[in-house]
């Protein structure tokens, strides 16, 4: 089941494949251990979050360094593993 | 619960929070499938200004209006980041003998000042010389009408400058994006 991108929810049933992780050590793949049937799809919600968001500006300038308004480019790459195959007969 | 806390990270800082539907294909090993975005965090911030005018770069300097035995100055506070505020905190400081306990400040909901009339809802915020918490919501780009008020002499004795500050928890959360 899709996850509702406006809200964040998931009307199904959730299951976390990657504990909060910095971005920087990503460079290197994580596992998910997650298996799927052929045909089926696999819906992923993720969620970035900065270190510090208690930050107070002051006379509209932000303390420095800040954590407002920084922009960085993701590249999030998937790569599919398959199963070993199994011989069946019938 | 991380799921829970990690959603309300991504609300408050208006951060690209994605969705992402990964095809994955059956039978075809070491498939991949790539998504770019740019994630660019929210802002939150306020400013003191001149009456209609621009924002000021640091506090903002009363542009005193003396008539009679009487100066008033008209300023606004604007919210200048891109999330909507909830409050403002406001802080008068003085350099000379009268302190900025000679000042008295009153906010305009609702519209800017005209002259001495405020066509919404007047407020007294005191002298300023503490921070005051305004309750006021701003949404991005807004202002609030202040009304400075002093006797003519003491605007002449005494250099004043306008502190705005927003903590972070004055800024409503942002909003979610996918892609």
């Amino acid at each position: 089941m899709a996850w509702d991108a406006a809200a964040g929810t998931c009307a199904g049933t959730e299951s976390e494949l990657l504990a909060a992780t910095k971005v920087g050590s990503l460079t290197t793949p994580a596992v998910f251990a997650s298996s799927l049937p052929a045909g089926g799809s696999l819906h992923l919600q993720i969620v970035l979050t900065l270190p510090d968001q208690d930050e107070t500006t002051v006379d509209g300038t932000p303390p420095d360094p800040t954590v407002q308004g920084a922009a960085v480019d993701l590249t999030y790459t998937f790569t599919m593993v398959q199963r070993d195959p199994v011989t069946t007969s019938g | 619960m991380r799921h829970r806390r990690g959603r309300l990270a991504a609300d408050l800082l208006d951060l690209a929070a994605v969705a992402l539907l990964v095809p994955l294909l059956g039978g075809a090993a070491g498939a991949a499938a790539v998504r770019g975005l740019t994630v660019t965090a929210a802002t939150w911030a306020a400013a003191g200004a001149p009456t209609g005018d621009e924002p000021a770069s640091g506090p903002l300097a009363p542009p005193w209006s003396r008539g009679g035995s009487r100066a008033e100055a008209l300023v606004d506070v604007v919210a200048t980041g891109t999330l909507a505020l909830t409050a403002v905190e406001l802080r008068l400081e003085a350099d000379g003998p009268d302190g900025a306990g000679a000042v008295t400040v009153t906010a305009c909901r609702g519209g800017p000042w005209d002259g001495a009339n405020c066509p919404g809802a007047a407020v007294a915020l005191g002298d300023l010389t503490g921070t005051t918490t305004v309750a006021v919501a701003l949404a991005p780009g807004e202002r609030l009408g202040l009304r400075l008020e002093a006797d003519r002499n003491v605007t002449n004795r005494t250099s004043f400058a306008l502190r705005v500050e927003v903590p972070r928890t004055a800024a409503t959360p942002g909003g979610r994006t996918s892609g």
